[in-house]
Protein backbone atom coordinates (compact mmCIF):
# COMPACT_ATOMS: atom_id res chain seq x y z
CA UNK A 1 0.00 0.00 0.00
CA UNK A 2 1.28 3.59 -0.59
CA UNK A 3 1.22 6.43 1.24
CA UNK A 4 -1.50 7.82 -0.27
CA UNK A 5 -3.51 4.49 -0.03
CA UNK A 6 -2.46 4.66 3.60
CA UNK A 7 -3.99 8.24 3.98
CA UNK A 8 -6.97 7.48 2.62
CA UNK A 9 -7.57 4.36 4.17
CA UNK A 10 -6.99 5.78 7.92
CA UNK A 11 -9.39 9.09 6.47
CA UNK A 12 -12.24 6.42 5.72
CA UNK A 13 -11.31 4.74 9.44
CA UNK A 14 -11.23 8.12 11.28
CA UNK A 15 -14.07 9.22 9.72
CA UNK A 16 -16.28 6.09 10.78
CA UNK A 17 -14.92 6.39 14.79
CA UNK A 18 -15.74 10.18 14.96
CA UNK A 19 -19.00 10.03 13.13
CA UNK A 20 -17.89 12.36 10.30
CA UNK A 21 -19.36 12.20 6.46
CA UNK A 22 -16.34 11.76 4.03
CA UNK A 23 -17.53 13.03 0.66
CA UNK A 24 -16.72 11.04 -2.10
CA UNK A 25 -13.84 10.48 -3.90
CA UNK A 26 -11.22 12.65 -2.03
CA UNK A 27 -9.28 13.81 -4.68
CA UNK A 28 -5.47 15.40 -5.07
CA UNK A 29 -6.65 18.32 -4.99
CA UNK A 30 -9.82 18.08 -2.43
CA UNK A 31 -9.53 20.71 0.05
CA UNK A 32 -8.98 19.24 3.41
CA UNK A 33 -11.45 21.16 5.20
CA UNK A 34 -13.62 19.87 3.00
CA UNK A 35 -13.30 16.61 2.75
CA UNK A 36 -15.49 15.77 5.76
CA UNK A 37 -13.28 15.24 8.89
CA UNK A 38 -13.68 18.04 11.20
CA UNK A 39 -10.70 19.00 13.54
CA UNK A 40 -11.38 16.33 15.60
CA UNK A 41 -11.07 14.27 12.72
CA UNK A 42 -7.98 15.48 11.54
CA UNK A 43 -6.53 15.67 14.92
CA UNK A 44 -7.17 11.36 15.32
CA UNK A 45 -6.07 11.16 11.32
CA UNK A 46 -3.23 12.35 12.92
CA UNK A 47 -2.97 10.19 15.86
CA UNK A 48 -3.70 7.37 13.42
CA UNK A 49 -0.84 7.40 11.01
CA UNK A 50 1.64 8.39 14.06
CA UNK A 51 0.71 5.23 14.80
CA UNK A 52 1.11 3.22 11.71
CA UNK A 53 3.52 5.15 9.88
CA UNK A 54 5.58 5.73 12.87
CA UNK A 55 6.00 10.21 12.60
CA UNK A 56 3.96 13.22 13.00
CA UNK A 57 5.28 15.11 10.27
CA UNK A 58 3.48 18.47 12.19
CA UNK A 59 5.65 17.61 15.27
CA UNK A 60 8.71 16.90 13.88
CA UNK A 61 9.11 18.90 10.89
CA UNK A 62 9.20 22.54 10.67
CA UNK A 63 6.61 22.78 8.41
CA UNK A 64 6.39 26.52 7.08
CA UNK A 65 3.14 26.04 4.95
CA UNK A 66 -0.01 23.54 6.53
CA UNK A 67 -1.02 21.69 3.93
CA UNK A 68 -4.80 22.69 1.94
CA UNK A 69 -5.16 19.92 -0.52
CA UNK A 70 -5.45 16.34 0.36
CA UNK A 71 -2.24 16.08 -2.25
CA UNK A 72 -0.48 18.29 -0.13
CA UNK A 73 -0.95 16.39 3.17
CA UNK A 74 0.07 13.20 1.65
CA UNK A 75 3.16 14.74 0.19
CA UNK A 76 3.79 16.19 4.29
CA UNK A 77 4.17 12.70 5.07
CA UNK A 78 6.31 11.44 2.18
CA UNK A 79 8.39 14.04 2.97
CA UNK A 80 8.60 13.18 6.86
CA UNK A 81 9.18 9.20 6.01
CA UNK A 82 11.61 10.19 2.90
CA UNK A 83 13.91 12.63 5.94
CA UNK A 84 13.38 9.98 8.55
CA UNK A 85 15.02 7.13 6.62
CA UNK A 86 18.02 9.48 5.45
CA UNK B 1 -19.40 54.79 36.18
CA UNK B 2 -18.95 50.42 37.00
CA UNK B 3 -21.17 49.34 34.46
CA UNK B 4 -20.53 48.56 30.91
CA UNK B 5 -22.71 51.53 29.55
CA UNK B 6 -20.24 54.01 31.32
CA UNK B 7 -17.33 51.78 29.91
CA UNK B 8 -18.57 52.40 26.71
CA UNK B 9 -19.48 55.81 26.92
CA UNK B 10 -16.02 57.05 27.94
CA UNK B 11 -14.51 55.90 25.36
CA UNK B 12 -17.18 57.19 22.45
CA UNK B 13 -20.05 54.26 21.33
CA UNK B 14 -18.77 53.66 18.12
CA UNK B 15 -19.02 49.53 18.11
CA UNK B 16 -20.95 47.66 15.33
CA UNK B 17 -21.89 44.29 15.09
CA UNK B 18 -22.11 42.83 11.71
CA UNK B 19 -24.79 39.96 11.86
CA UNK B 20 -25.98 37.20 9.56
CA UNK B 21 -28.47 39.76 8.12
CA UNK B 22 -27.79 42.61 9.59
CA UNK B 23 -25.37 45.43 11.13
CA UNK B 24 -26.09 46.75 14.38
CA UNK B 25 -24.49 50.20 15.99
CA UNK B 26 -24.24 50.12 19.39
CA UNK B 27 -27.35 52.97 20.06
CA UNK B 28 -29.72 50.58 18.05
CA UNK B 29 -28.83 47.74 20.48
CA UNK B 30 -28.88 50.09 23.43
CA UNK B 31 -32.32 50.61 21.98
CA UNK B 32 -33.28 46.99 22.74
CA UNK B 33 -31.74 47.39 25.85
CA UNK B 34 -33.76 49.38 27.82
CA UNK B 35 -36.67 48.09 26.24
CA UNK B 36 -35.58 44.56 27.59
CA UNK B 37 -35.22 46.20 30.88
CA UNK B 38 -38.45 47.52 31.28
CA UNK B 39 -39.99 44.54 30.06
CA UNK B 40 -37.94 42.43 32.86
CA UNK B 41 -38.08 45.33 35.31
CA UNK B 42 -38.64 43.07 38.17
CA UNK B 43 -35.27 41.79 38.11
CA UNK B 44 -33.48 45.02 39.27
CA UNK B 45 -31.44 43.91 41.76
CA UNK B 46 -32.07 40.01 41.19
CA UNK B 47 -29.98 37.13 39.72
CA UNK B 48 -30.73 36.32 35.93
CA UNK B 49 -29.32 33.98 33.50
CA UNK B 50 -28.67 35.29 30.01
CA UNK B 51 -28.93 32.33 27.35
CA UNK B 52 -26.97 32.88 24.22
CA UNK B 53 -28.57 33.07 20.38
CA UNK B 54 -26.43 35.27 18.43
CA UNK B 55 -23.67 38.29 19.15
CA UNK B 56 -25.63 41.28 18.77
CA UNK B 57 -28.68 40.26 21.04
CA UNK B 58 -26.25 38.55 23.77
CA UNK B 59 -24.74 42.13 24.34
CA UNK B 60 -28.59 43.73 24.42
CA UNK B 61 -28.58 40.72 27.35
CA UNK B 62 -25.52 43.15 28.61
CA UNK B 63 -26.20 46.41 28.32
CA UNK B 64 -29.83 45.95 29.28
CA UNK B 65 -28.99 43.42 32.85
CA UNK B 66 -25.56 44.64 33.86
CA UNK B 67 -25.28 47.38 36.67
CA UNK B 68 -28.90 45.90 36.89
CA UNK B 69 -29.42 42.20 37.83
CA UNK B 70 -27.39 41.43 41.19
CA UNK B 71 -26.21 38.11 39.22
CA UNK B 72 -25.83 37.84 35.51
CA UNK B 73 -25.56 34.09 34.38
CA UNK B 74 -23.78 33.78 30.98
CA UNK B 75 -24.70 30.55 29.24
CA UNK B 76 -25.93 28.71 26.61
CA UNK B 77 -29.42 26.62 26.35
CA UNK B 78 -27.46 23.61 27.92
CA UNK B 79 -26.11 24.82 30.91
CA UNK B 80 -29.03 26.96 31.69
CA UNK B 81 -30.72 23.40 32.53
CA UNK B 82 -28.28 23.24 34.85
CA UNK B 83 -29.17 26.55 36.95
CA UNK B 84 -31.28 27.02 39.72
CA UNK B 85 -34.72 26.92 38.45
CA UNK B 86 -35.69 29.94 40.45
CA UNK B 87 -33.12 32.13 38.14
CA UNK B 88 -35.14 33.20 35.53
CA UNK B 89 -33.63 32.71 31.93
CA UNK B 90 -33.75 35.19 29.63
CA UNK B 91 -33.24 34.60 25.63
CA UNK B 92 -33.51 37.74 23.50
CA UNK B 93 -32.96 37.11 19.62
CA UNK B 94 -33.53 40.55 17.58
CA UNK B 95 -32.79 38.87 14.72
CA UNK B 96 -36.15 36.78 15.18
CA UNK B 97 -39.26 37.76 13.13
CA UNK B 98 -41.52 36.46 16.00
CA UNK B 99 -40.00 39.41 18.52
CA UNK B 100 -42.43 41.52 16.33
CA UNK B 101 -45.22 39.40 17.70
CA UNK B 102 -43.98 39.33 21.17
CA UNK B 103 -46.41 42.16 22.60
CA UNK B 104 -43.72 43.95 25.33
CA UNK B 105 -40.95 44.26 22.95
CA UNK B 106 -42.04 46.27 19.83
CA UNK B 107 -44.05 48.96 21.53
CA UNK B 108 -41.16 49.58 24.35
CA UNK B 109 -38.42 49.39 21.66
CA UNK B 110 -40.02 52.11 19.27
CA UNK B 111 -41.35 54.43 22.26
CA UNK B 112 -37.26 54.69 22.86
CA UNK B 113 -36.48 56.07 19.39
CA UNK B 114 -36.97 59.17 20.22
CA UNK B 115 -34.94 62.52 19.67
CA UNK B 116 -32.99 62.83 22.64
CA UNK B 117 -31.30 59.52 21.45
CA UNK B 118 -30.49 60.74 18.33
CA UNK B 119 -28.28 63.70 20.33
CA UNK B 120 -26.78 61.05 22.67
CA UNK B 121 -25.89 59.13 19.29
CA UNK B 122 -24.33 62.59 17.75
CA UNK B 123 -22.49 63.16 20.92
CA UNK B 124 -21.37 59.33 20.51
CA UNK B 125 -22.79 58.37 23.68
CA UNK B 126 -25.41 55.68 24.33
CA UNK B 127 -28.44 56.25 26.80
CA UNK B 128 -30.09 54.47 29.26
CA UNK B 129 -33.49 54.72 30.80
CA UNK B 130 -34.19 56.94 34.33
CA UNK B 131 -34.79 53.93 36.27
CA UNK B 132 -31.40 52.44 36.23
CA UNK B 133 -30.18 50.93 39.80
CA UNK B 134 -26.91 51.30 39.28
CA UNK B 135 -25.69 47.80 41.21
CA UNK B 136 -22.09 46.36 40.91
CA UNK B 137 -23.31 43.38 38.74
CA UNK B 138 -21.84 39.42 39.53
CA UNK B 139 -20.84 38.02 35.87
CA UNK B 140 -20.91 34.28 36.39
CA UNK B 141 -19.18 31.83 34.18
CA UNK B 142 -18.99 28.34 33.58
CA UNK B 143 -16.30 25.71 34.36
CA UNK B 144 -16.70 22.00 33.80
CA UNK B 145 -15.93 20.74 37.04
CA UNK B 146 -13.71 17.48 38.20
CA UNK B 147 -17.27 15.70 37.83
CA UNK B 148 -18.04 17.22 34.62
CA UNK B 149 -20.62 19.75 36.30
CA UNK B 150 -20.75 22.96 35.69
CA UNK B 151 -19.17 25.41 38.43
CA UNK B 152 -20.02 29.08 38.48
CA UNK B 153 -17.04 31.77 38.82
CA UNK B 154 -18.03 34.85 39.59
CA UNK B 155 -16.35 37.95 38.21
CA UNK B 156 -17.17 41.53 38.29
CA UNK B 157 -16.64 43.92 34.80
CA UNK B 158 -13.57 45.66 36.63
CA UNK B 159 -11.68 42.39 36.36
CA UNK B 160 -13.13 41.12 33.08
CA UNK B 161 -12.45 44.58 31.47
CA UNK B 162 -8.72 44.33 32.87
CA UNK B 163 -7.09 43.63 29.45
CA UNK B 164 -9.57 45.66 27.54
CA UNK B 165 -7.21 48.25 25.60
CA UNK B 166 -9.01 51.51 24.18
CA UNK B 167 -7.11 54.00 20.86
CA UNK B 168 -8.01 54.85 17.51
CA UNK B 169 -6.13 52.22 15.98
CA UNK B 170 -8.40 49.60 17.96
CA UNK B 171 -11.27 51.47 16.84
CA UNK B 172 -10.73 50.58 13.21
CA UNK B 173 -10.32 46.74 13.92
CA UNK B 174 -12.71 44.19 12.55
CA UNK B 175 -12.86 40.81 14.61
CA UNK B 176 -14.34 37.84 13.52
CA UNK B 177 -16.29 36.06 16.55
CA UNK B 178 -14.87 33.08 16.77
CA UNK B 179 -15.57 31.61 20.43
CA UNK B 180 -19.08 31.04 22.33
CA UNK B 181 -19.40 34.17 23.72
CA UNK B 182 -20.39 33.34 26.88
CA UNK B 183 -17.16 31.63 27.63
CA UNK B 184 -14.24 33.28 29.39
CA UNK B 185 -12.49 33.85 26.07
CA UNK B 186 -15.57 34.91 24.07
CA UNK B 187 -16.69 37.50 26.37
CA UNK B 188 -13.28 39.31 26.13
CA UNK B 189 -13.65 39.67 21.97
CA UNK B 190 -17.22 41.47 22.54
CA UNK B 191 -16.02 43.45 25.54
CA UNK B 192 -13.13 44.42 23.83
CA UNK B 193 -15.32 45.21 20.74
CA UNK B 194 -17.67 47.42 22.99
CA UNK B 195 -15.05 49.29 24.98
CA UNK B 196 -13.02 50.12 21.74
CA UNK B 197 -15.78 50.76 19.61
CA UNK B 198 -14.26 48.25 17.07
CA UNK B 199 -16.47 46.04 14.66
CA UNK B 200 -17.63 42.31 15.38
CA UNK B 201 -18.31 39.84 11.98
CA UNK B 202 -20.68 37.26 13.86
CA UNK B 203 -22.32 33.94 11.81
CA UNK B 204 -23.68 30.75 13.41
CA UNK B 205 -21.89 28.73 10.06
CA UNK B 206 -19.96 25.78 11.52
CA UNK B 207 -18.29 25.37 8.16
CA UNK B 208 -14.68 27.30 8.64
CA UNK B 209 -14.30 27.50 5.05
CA UNK B 210 -17.38 29.88 4.78
CA UNK B 211 -16.48 31.64 7.77
CA UNK B 212 -12.87 32.30 6.52
CA UNK B 213 -14.76 33.79 2.70
CA UNK B 214 -16.78 36.12 4.77
CA UNK B 215 -14.50 37.79 6.86
CA UNK B 216 -12.39 38.51 3.55
CA UNK B 217 -15.65 40.08 2.21
CA UNK B 218 -16.27 42.05 5.65
CA UNK B 219 -12.80 43.44 5.94
CA UNK B 220 -12.13 41.27 9.35
CA UNK B 221 -8.45 41.99 10.58
CA UNK B 222 -8.53 40.69 13.85
CA UNK B 223 -8.80 36.88 15.22
CA UNK B 224 -9.27 36.15 18.88
CA UNK B 225 -8.81 31.61 18.42
CA UNK B 226 -7.45 28.17 20.27
CA UNK B 227 -4.23 27.63 19.38
CA UNK B 228 -5.93 24.66 17.46
CA UNK B 229 -8.55 26.82 15.58
CA UNK B 230 -5.29 28.82 14.26
CA UNK B 231 -3.72 25.08 13.20
CA UNK B 232 -6.58 24.97 11.46
CA UNK B 233 -7.06 28.28 9.41
CA UNK B 234 -3.60 27.66 8.52
CA UNK B 235 -4.84 24.45 6.93
CA UNK B 236 -6.77 26.23 4.17
CA UNK B 237 -5.96 29.19 1.91
CA UNK B 238 -7.81 31.80 3.10
CA UNK B 239 -5.50 33.00 5.72
CA UNK B 240 -3.26 34.69 3.47
CA UNK B 241 -6.21 36.69 2.21
CA UNK B 242 -7.06 38.25 5.16
CA UNK B 243 -5.16 41.16 5.97
CA UNK B 244 -4.10 40.54 9.62
CA UNK B 245 -3.53 43.31 12.36
CA UNK B 246 -4.06 41.18 15.69
CA UNK B 247 -3.50 37.89 16.46
CA UNK B 248 -4.74 36.50 19.36
CA UNK B 249 -4.03 32.87 21.09
CA UNK B 250 -5.87 31.39 24.08
CA UNK B 251 -7.14 28.49 25.86
CA UNK B 252 -4.15 26.33 24.98
CA UNK B 253 -0.82 26.45 25.21
CA UNK B 254 0.77 28.38 22.24
CA UNK B 255 3.58 26.16 20.70
CA UNK B 256 6.61 28.24 18.83
CA UNK B 257 6.02 26.54 15.12
CA UNK B 258 2.49 27.91 15.85
CA UNK B 259 4.18 31.12 16.61
CA UNK B 260 6.76 31.22 13.48
CA UNK B 261 4.39 29.71 11.18
CA UNK B 262 1.56 32.91 11.58
CA UNK B 263 4.47 35.60 12.00
CA UNK B 264 5.30 34.53 8.83
CA UNK B 265 2.50 34.59 7.28
CA UNK B 266 1.19 38.07 8.74
CA UNK B 267 4.70 39.58 9.73
CA UNK B 268 3.12 43.23 10.46
CA UNK B 269 0.45 41.66 12.46
CA UNK B 270 0.41 41.85 16.32
CA UNK B 271 0.67 38.56 17.76
CA UNK B 272 -0.33 37.53 21.36
CA UNK B 273 -1.02 34.87 23.20
CA UNK B 274 -3.15 35.57 26.28
CA UNK B 275 -3.07 32.88 29.40
CA UNK B 276 -5.93 33.47 31.39
CA UNK B 277 -8.82 31.21 33.12
CA UNK B 278 -12.41 31.37 33.95
CA UNK B 279 -12.13 30.48 37.62
CA UNK B 280 -9.54 33.71 38.31
CA UNK B 281 -10.09 35.85 35.25
CA UNK B 282 -7.42 37.42 32.86
CA UNK B 283 -3.66 36.65 34.07
CA UNK B 284 -1.19 38.34 31.44
CA UNK B 285 -0.57 38.58 27.81
CA UNK B 286 2.56 37.88 26.49
CA UNK B 287 3.54 39.52 22.90
CA UNK B 288 7.39 38.95 22.12
CA UNK B 289 6.17 35.87 19.70
CA UNK B 290 7.72 33.78 21.61
CA UNK B 291 6.50 30.57 23.73
CA UNK B 292 6.06 30.85 27.07
CA UNK B 293 7.00 34.06 28.80
CA UNK B 294 10.55 35.67 30.18
CA UNK B 295 11.56 34.52 33.55
CA UNK B 296 12.04 38.17 34.61
CA UNK B 297 8.23 38.45 35.03
CA UNK B 298 8.77 36.02 38.01
CA UNK B 299 10.73 38.85 39.76
CA UNK B 300 8.85 42.15 38.04
CA UNK B 301 5.33 40.40 37.61
CA UNK B 302 3.40 41.70 34.83
CA UNK B 303 0.94 44.46 34.64
CA UNK B 304 -1.95 42.88 36.36
CA UNK B 305 -0.36 40.43 38.10
CA UNK B 306 2.21 38.75 40.24
CA UNK B 307 3.56 35.60 39.36
CA UNK B 308 6.04 32.38 41.12
CA UNK B 309 6.61 29.08 40.72
CA UNK B 310 6.03 26.82 43.67
CA UNK B 311 8.22 23.33 44.41
CA UNK B 312 6.09 21.53 42.48
CA UNK B 313 6.52 23.16 40.04
CA UNK B 314 2.87 24.71 39.52
CA UNK B 315 2.73 27.97 38.04
CA UNK B 316 1.37 30.62 40.81
CA UNK B 317 -0.61 33.87 40.06
CA UNK B 318 -1.37 36.96 41.95
CA UNK B 319 -4.05 39.18 40.47
CA UNK B 320 -4.77 42.46 41.24
CA UNK B 321 -8.35 42.23 40.98
CA UNK B 322 -10.21 40.18 44.00
CA UNK B 323 -10.61 36.22 43.40
CA UNK B 324 -14.09 34.13 43.65
CA UNK B 325 -14.20 32.74 46.98
CA UNK B 326 -14.19 29.51 45.82
CA UNK B 327 -10.54 29.71 44.55
CA UNK B 328 -9.72 30.25 48.54
CA UNK B 329 -8.44 26.91 49.30
CA UNK B 330 -6.32 26.92 46.17
CA UNK B 331 -4.67 30.41 47.52
CA UNK B 332 -1.98 30.52 49.94
CA UNK B 333 -0.89 33.61 52.47
CA UNK B 334 0.25 35.36 50.64
CA UNK B 335 -2.62 35.75 48.28
CA UNK B 336 -0.95 33.53 44.97
CA UNK B 337 -3.31 31.14 43.36
CA UNK B 338 -2.04 27.94 42.12
CA UNK B 339 -3.34 27.65 38.35
CA UNK B 340 -2.61 24.10 38.85
CA UNK B 341 -0.36 24.70 35.36
CA UNK B 342 3.08 22.80 35.49
CA UNK B 343 5.84 25.17 34.21
CA UNK B 344 9.23 24.46 33.25
CA UNK B 345 12.39 27.19 33.00
CA UNK B 346 14.14 26.86 29.79
CA UNK B 347 16.50 29.55 28.40
CA UNK B 348 15.11 32.70 30.10
CA UNK B 349 11.75 31.22 29.27
CA UNK B 350 8.77 30.02 31.36
CA UNK B 351 6.99 27.31 29.61
CA UNK B 352 3.77 25.65 29.76
CA UNK B 353 3.68 21.98 30.21
CA UNK B 354 0.56 21.14 30.59
CA UNK B 355 -2.27 20.71 33.69
CA UNK B 356 -1.28 19.41 36.76
CA UNK B 357 -4.76 18.24 38.04
CA UNK B 358 -4.23 15.93 35.11
CA UNK B 359 -7.32 17.69 33.03
CA UNK B 360 -6.71 17.06 29.46
CA UNK B 361 -7.37 20.50 27.34
CA UNK B 362 -8.64 18.98 23.66
CA UNK B 363 -8.41 22.36 21.50
CA UNK B 364 -9.36 24.13 24.45
CA UNK B 365 -12.19 22.13 25.88
CA UNK B 366 -11.65 20.83 29.26
CA UNK B 367 -11.87 17.31 29.74
CA UNK B 368 -11.85 16.00 33.40
CA UNK B 369 -10.32 12.47 33.38
CA UNK B 370 -12.75 10.95 36.41
CA UNK B 371 -15.46 11.91 33.75
CA UNK B 372 -14.64 9.81 31.21
CA UNK B 373 -13.34 7.28 33.71
CA UNK B 374 -16.75 6.85 35.38
CA UNK B 375 -18.36 6.42 32.12
CA UNK B 376 -15.91 3.81 31.13
CA UNK B 377 -16.13 2.29 34.82
CA UNK B 378 -20.33 1.42 34.15
CA UNK B 379 -19.65 -1.15 31.57
CA UNK B 380 -19.75 -4.65 33.10
CA UNK B 381 -16.79 -5.91 32.84
CA UNK B 382 -14.06 -2.76 32.77
CA UNK B 383 -12.15 -3.30 36.20
CA UNK B 384 -10.44 -0.44 35.84
CA UNK B 385 -9.92 2.37 34.00
CA UNK B 386 -7.39 5.65 33.56
CA UNK B 387 -7.94 8.11 31.31
CA UNK B 388 -5.23 10.91 29.88
CA UNK B 389 -4.58 13.35 27.38
CA UNK B 390 -2.40 11.91 24.62
CA UNK B 391 -0.13 14.80 22.65
CA UNK B 392 -1.62 15.66 19.43
CA UNK B 393 0.18 18.41 16.48
CA UNK B 394 -3.62 19.38 15.96
CA UNK B 395 -5.63 20.03 18.66
CA UNK B 396 -3.20 20.10 21.66
CA UNK B 397 -4.23 16.77 23.07
CA UNK B 398 -6.53 13.23 22.62
CA UNK B 399 -8.28 11.95 25.16
CA UNK B 400 -6.81 7.73 25.39
CA UNK B 401 -7.99 5.11 27.93
CA UNK B 402 -6.13 2.58 29.58
CA UNK B 403 -7.97 -0.22 30.35
CA UNK B 404 -8.25 -3.08 33.01
CA UNK B 405 -10.89 -5.30 32.02
CA UNK B 406 -12.20 -8.55 33.93
CA UNK B 407 -10.71 -12.55 33.46
CA UNK B 408 -13.45 -14.15 30.70
CA UNK B 409 -14.20 -10.99 29.04
CA UNK B 410 -13.29 -10.87 25.21
CA UNK B 411 -11.89 -7.10 24.91
CA UNK B 412 -12.76 -6.79 20.96
CA UNK B 413 -16.76 -6.96 22.72
CA UNK B 414 -16.15 -4.98 25.46
CA UNK B 415 -14.28 -2.35 23.91
CA UNK B 416 -17.06 -1.64 21.63
CA UNK B 417 -19.11 -1.39 24.33
CA UNK B 418 -17.22 1.10 26.31
CA UNK B 419 -17.23 2.87 22.64
CA UNK B 420 -20.94 2.80 22.62
CA UNK B 421 -21.35 4.08 26.03
CA UNK B 422 -18.82 7.05 25.44
CA UNK B 423 -21.06 7.83 22.51
CA UNK B 424 -24.08 7.95 24.39
CA UNK B 425 -23.13 9.87 27.54
CA UNK B 426 -19.89 11.83 26.49
CA UNK B 427 -19.67 14.77 24.22
CA UNK B 428 -17.24 14.36 21.34
CA UNK B 429 -14.07 15.24 22.18
CA UNK B 430 -14.69 13.55 25.47
CA UNK B 431 -14.44 10.06 23.92
CA UNK B 432 -11.32 8.19 24.02
CA UNK B 433 -9.97 7.98 20.47
CA UNK B 434 -7.67 5.10 21.46
CA UNK B 435 -8.59 2.37 24.29
CA UNK B 436 -6.05 0.26 25.42
CA UNK B 437 -6.05 -3.10 27.08
CA UNK B 438 -3.37 -3.09 30.02
CA UNK B 439 -3.30 -6.05 32.75
CA UNK B 440 -3.40 -3.46 35.87
CA UNK B 441 -3.12 0.29 36.93
CA UNK B 442 -0.96 1.50 39.98
CA UNK B 443 -2.76 2.79 42.70
CA UNK B 444 -1.48 4.74 45.56
CA UNK B 445 -1.03 4.11 48.63
CA UNK B 446 -4.44 5.38 50.02
CA UNK B 447 -6.43 3.09 47.07
CA UNK B 448 -6.70 6.46 44.67
CA UNK B 449 -5.64 5.99 40.81
CA UNK B 450 -2.22 7.17 40.89
CA UNK B 451 -1.74 9.83 38.55
CA UNK B 452 1.70 10.74 38.73
CA UNK B 453 3.14 9.28 36.03
CA UNK B 454 0.36 11.00 34.06
CA UNK B 455 1.19 11.93 30.00
CA UNK B 456 1.39 15.09 29.98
Amino acid sequence: MNIEQTVQRAMHDVAELSDCQLIEPIKSDTLLLQSGLDSLGYAMLVAQLEEELGIDPFTELAITVYPATFAEFVAVYARGLEQQGQ
Amino acid sequence: MNNLVGLINEHGANANIVGAVETYTVHQLMVYANAYRQTYSHLSKQPAALVYTNAASFIVGMLAFDGYCSRLYLCSDVLAKDLDANITRITIDIADASLTKHPSSVSVVESFVGEDQEQERLRGRVTTDSQYPNVVTQWCLATSGTSGKPKWFAHTLASLTLNCKTSPRLRDLCWANLYQAYRYAGLQVLLQVLISGATLVDDDSDDLLLKMQRWVNTNVNAISATPSMWRQMLMSNHLHNIPMQRITLGGEIADQSLLDNLAKLHPTASIAHIYASTEAGVGFVVKDKLAGFPVSWLQQGVSNAQLAIDEKQHLRIKPKHELDAQLTTLTDDNGYLDTQDLVRLEGGRVIFLGRASGVINVGGNKVPPEKVESVILLVEGVLQAKVYGQPNSVLGNLVVADIVIAPNHDWSNLSRTVREQCKLLLQRFEIPVKLRKIDSLVMSPTGKLNRSDDHV
